[in-house]
């Protein structure tokens, strides 16, 4: 478990207070964090720290979620990183377009406590 | 207008100058006879006189009687003519309503829409600060961000599952939304019912043991024809009948769960699931009420304080779009028997 702690997780969420509360918890349990609150500052954030996971809200303003994944499945140096989507659309629909955009794990955020969210991080790091 | 006839006028002028002529004339011996056989002359010429006259009577008279027939057919007409000007107007009064009727309905759609779209609005949006407060309590609750008393950590965890009810609430109304809008789609698969209602037993094991519960599954006799639905959404319908037989049959109580395949070969072919419990039931005078949003028996709200009211509600609105039935029978205190209907196949559009 040690290499998998002191990784860099990238948390893309534009409410500040559950942004906060997810970057609270994963420095708790020994990540690093770096935070963006919408799609280009994430995609950019992504280009510079090369992180070993992003979380992803998927409504967002300006580049949304779905936006955000196209254009970083289009990078190659960028495309391998895993991408947790965790948003309150809930419907198959939101389900089916983040997993067809290759999204790696979808969250509902009301449906989960952030020890969950930690649990499915280490898994998801652990299989990559 | 009265034309009499010349005839008239010659013998009344005729008979006239024998009269004349009978009286006045100067008769050398005036007999008797001689003034017999005048008077007779004058009697005959003026017989066709009387005659006549007789007959002018009886053309006014005919004339008059058609005159006033005609003023009666003249009133009716403008009787008639009064009735259709009332028609038009009230046609033209009419038309005015339907419209306004029709404008009233698209209002109504549009109030409607704007209903739904506020309901999956909010609930999205209501969920996002939910998910914070729920996460926030859990990690002070998990004693994460400092120590908690034991005081601190009771009222932590009464928040913690009042934010949970809360977004069960939320997404019920979402979901309930999704599926009785045009939004929520419907993937209709061949699907095993018996799997089905299996898989959602399976589910409910736990609470089952837990409870003392007996449940029969009864077999159908086969064979058993395939349904086309979305098994997801039915799984939803027989979890929330299902959920609702445990949650209101007291301890050690029964629950029957049994296909119905007698419709099979009927015009419109279709299985009917039977869910029984002998629990609490439903009170005669809330029966109606049961399939309305919110709504929860006086009875069930004393069992389970906690509920939302949606479950009958969402089962109802996706048998619907499986083109199927749902009711129940039930008396207070004897239990409740649901029973659906699902046709065999869905109608292509």
């Amino acid at each position: 478990m040690a290499e998998i702690n002191n990784q860099l997780i990238l948390i893309i969420e534009d409410d500040e207070f559950l942004r906060a509360l997810v970057a609270k918890r994963l420095e708790q349990v020994g990540f690093r964090v770096a935070v963006a609150v919408d799609g280009e500052s994430g995609l950019a954030a992504a280009a510079e720290h090369h992180p070993a996971l992003i979380l992803l809200d998927l409504l967002l303003p300006g580049m949304n979620g779905y936006e955000f994944l196209e254009k970083i499945k289009a990078r190659d140096d960028l495309r391998t990183i895993p991408v947790v989507a965790f948003s309150n659309l809930g419907q198959r629909e939101d389900i089916a377009k983040a997993q067809a955009l290759g999204v790696d794990d979808f969250l509902i955020k009301a449906n989960f406590t952030l020890d969950d969210l930690v649990a499915k991080i280490k898994e998801r790091l652990g299989k990559s | 207008m009265r034309r009499i006839s010349w005839v008239f006028w010659y013998y009344l002028i005729f008979s006239l100058l024998v009269l004349a002529a009978f009286t006045l004339g100067d008769f050398s011996q005036p007999t008797f006879l001689n003034r017999l056989i005048l008077l007779l002359v004058a009697i005959l010429a003026l017989n066709p006189f009387l005659f006549l006259w007789r007959q002018e009577k009886k053309k006014i008279y005919a004339q008059s009687t058609s005159e006033t027939q005609r003023e009666a057919l003249v009133f009716e007409l403008e009787k008639l003519r009064r009735v259709g000007q009332d028609l038009q107007g009230k046609t033209r009064e009419l038309q005015a309503k339907d419209l306004e009727l029709r404008l009233a309905s698209q209002r109504l759609a549009e109030v409607e829409r704007a209903k739904a779209e506020f309901v999956s609005v909010t609930s999205h949006q209501l969920r996002t600060p939910l998910s914070g407060i729920k996460w926030a309590v859990n990690m002070i609750l998990q004693g994460q961000l400092g120590p908690v008393t034991p005081d601190q950590k009771h009222f932590l965890e009464r928040s913690s599952e009042s934010v949970d009810r809360l977004i069960i609430m939320v997404s019920d109304l979402l979901r309930l939304d999704v599926l009785e809008g045009d939004k929520g789609e419907y993937h209709f698969t061949r699907v095993r019912l018996d799997e089905l209602l299996n898989k959602a037993i399976f589910e409910f094991s736990d609470r089952l043991k837990s409870k003392q519960l007996n449940l029969n599954f009864v077999r159908t006799p086969p064979p058993l024809p395939e349904i086309e639905a979305d098994p997801t959404r039915l799984s939803m319908v027989i979890e929330n009948i299902l959920d609702n037989a445990v949650k209101y049959t007291p301890p050690q109580g029964n629950i029957t769960v049994e296909i119905l395949t007698e419709r099979v070969n009927s015009a419109r072919s279709m299985v009917e699931v039977v869910i029984a419990d002998n629990g609490i039931g439903i009170p005669v005078d809330e029966q109606d009420k049961i399939f309305k949003r919110f709504y929860r028996g006086s009875n069930a709200i004393k069992v389970v304080p906690d509920g939302t009211g949606l479950g009958l509600v969402i089962a109802k609105a996706i048998v619907s779009r499986h083109g199927g039935e749902i009711w129940f029978q039930s008396k207070a205190g004897e239990g409740a028997s649901f029973h659906f209907t699902i046709p065999l196949r869905q109608n292509k559009i």
